[in-house]
């Protein structure tokens, strides 16, 4: 990637506040946006992440499958405009009483709970399966004579080391890991010698298990256009065909507005909607008269409710089939966001402000992942990670294999913050309306086909 | 996605003798055994252990299916068709429902 990051966010941010503090007020203004705070949901009940009190404890309320779980961390930073920032770089103190004990830290190492570290880095243990190689080869560490310091920090905060930049989250500072677990974890760290020393220790002949030689396989789950392969295509079938020409509480229906649904052709296998061909491509699109960017499914939760009074609310499954079926006329056709307009220029801007910020408590962000510099198009244990510059797969609604289910950008997003230790905002809210924005841009820029819906793991 | 849903996909137009494929995609979620306490839920688990089709009454292909079949299965199966007809395709469920759905080969 050819641009360097270091302190950018930080300098966009006192921008962006600077201009949020003259503009307060002036919903109007080029450049400005509502807020999560100020923006009145129109996601599903599952999808708005409501804050909820059990037995003392708070637990956001988030979807019941996919392991979202509801464990809360609403006091570190979310993607909420104007909320709390991540703590800056702390310099760690490794305490001296404690002697570290290699056999714990290589539990902990391992261990899911506390990261895991071997997601990113490769230890000489043949038995932990998947590895991932986001960061450096463990397996000779201990014979490059680091001091001991050094490595414990680095576990603590990484970015007193590194600079703010780096990928790795500070373990230690953000309070996941203890101190006297990390003295265990570099007591482990010294005693890899590699084997011959100095050398990664080869454990293992097969080469899934290295991360560098593994083969990178893009599944083939069939054409996305068959609908005995693709049972997103039946579910917008049953659902949003039939509510397309179905009167609302207001006596009108979409094809009222928007005419008929004709028969199918090749790219439109549930039929064309002439009206809509195109549309998709355009969105996420500016509203001023709701002063916010709004995605397809966005749009269909306030506009159904306006025209027809049938209400949509965001990554239901009403809204995601009619999603489907809307933004699946545009297939074939190239992302076409409207570049020239300030307001789209303004949420780019503040989408990729959110790109490069640190959230939740582990204090990681989406460029730490899905950058050249960070994970992307690199193993995090099994999964090989998306590059931002390469393929975005902004080709949403799509059927999540493993899930069985169809599933928006929002709802991936929203769940990209549970493994990152930080609470989801609801699925409709404008910062991920400008992050879906930054993403589209790129593959406005590039060229990519709209492709709906998609058959992906 | 309504439970019983059966899409049937065959070549829209086909020749005497050929053989055709038929790719039959019926929605339902193959109910898997549940544990509690380490051991098997005792009870009537409801997924589909039969599937059988006809082409023109004409039985054409029998299977039976087991809980380890994933959620909304897929099947394809291949049939030589000697004249125009329906391609008839039921599964039987164990809570003894059927799911049917037909479609038109044409020469």
């Amino acid at each position: 990637m050819g641009f360097d990051w270091r302190g950018m966010s930080r300098a966009r941010r006192t921008a962006l506040a600077a201009i949020g503090a003259v503009l307060v007020g002036a919903c109007a203004a080029v450049g400005t946006t509502v807020t999560s705070k100020e923006w009145q949901s129109r996601a599903s009940v599952e999808s708005q992440g409501l804050l909820r009190v059990v037995d003392g404890k708070t637990i956001q309320q988030r979807y019941p499958y996919g392991g979202f779980g509801t464990e809360s961390f609403h006091e570190w930073p979310t993607y909420a405009y104007g909320g709390p920032e991540y703590f800056p770089p702390k310099k760690g103190e490794m305490p001296k009483n404690i002697k570290g004990d290699p056999k714990k830290g290589h539990a902990l190492i391992r261990a899911s709970a506390k990261g895991p570290c071997t997601g990113c880095h490769v230890i000489p243990d043949a038995t932990v399966w998947p590895a991932g190689n986001v960061g450096p080869d463990l397996r000779a560490i201990g014979a490059r004579g680091l001091p001991d310091e050094l490595l414990y920090q680095i576990v603590y905060d990484p970015r007193v080391i590194y600079g703010p930049d780096t990928p790795m989250a500070p373990f230690g500072a953000s309070g996941m890991w203890t101190p006297e677990e990390i003295v265990h974890v570099v007591a482990y760290l010294q005693s890899l010698k590699g084997n011959p020393p100095g050398q990664p220790e080869k454990v293992t002949d097969d080469p899934h298990w290295d991360p560098r030689t593994r083969p990178v396989v893009r599944p083939d789950y069939g054409d996305p256009l068959d609908i005995t392969a693709n049972p997103a295509l039946g579910f917008a079938q049953d659902i949003a065909v039939p509510l397309w020409s179905k009167a609302g509480p207001k006596g009108q229906s979409c094809a009222g507005c928007h005419g008929p649904i004709a028969a199918p052709d090749a790219q439109r296998p549930l039929g064309v909607i002439a009206s809509m061909v195109g549309v998709g491509a355009r969105y996420p699109k500016w509203f001023a008269k709701y002063s916010r960017m709004m995605s397809v499914e966005d749009f269909l939760a306030v506009h159904a409710p306006e025209t027809t009074g049938h209400a949509m609310p965001s990554q239901g499954d009403e809204n995601l089939a009619m999603s489907i079926l809307v933004r699946m006329q545009s297939n074939g056709m190239p992302y076409a966001i409207d570049l020239a307009d300030r307001n789209v220029q303004a949420a780019i801007k503040r989408g990729e402000a959110s790109f490069y910020r640190r959230v939740g408590q582990r204090g990681q962000a989406c460029a730490h992942c899905h950058t050249a510099r960070g994970g992307g198009n690199k193993f995090l244990g099994g999964r090989f990670l998306a590059d931002v510059e390469k393929d975005t797969m902004v080709n949403h609604p799509y059927w999540r294999t493993n899930w069985l289910r169809v599933i928006d950008i929002r709802i991936r997003m929203q769940w990209c913050l549970t493994p990152l230790r930080a609470n989801m905002l609801a699925g409709d809210a404008p910062e991920y309306a400008d992050l879906e924005t930054f993403l589209v841009a790129k593959q406005t820029q590039r060229g990519d086909r709209v492709m709906v819906p998609r058959l992906a793991h | 996605m309504s439970v019983g849903q059966v899409r049937i996909r065959v070549p829209e137009k086909a020749k005497a003798g050929e053989v055709v494929t038929v790719r039959v995609l019926v929605t339902h979620p193959m109910e898997t055994l549940q544990f509690k306490d380490n051991k098997p839920v005792m009870k009537q688990y409801n997924f589909i252990h039969r599937v059988e089709a006809t082409y023109n009454g004409r039985k054409v292909f029998e299977a039976e299916m087991t809980q380890a079949v994933s959620q909304n299965p897929l099947i394809a199966f291949p049939v030589k068709v000697t004249e125009p007809g329906t391609v008839k395709v039921t599964f039987h469920e164990t809570t003894g429902k059927t799911y049917t759905g037909e479609a038109q080969i044409r020469f």
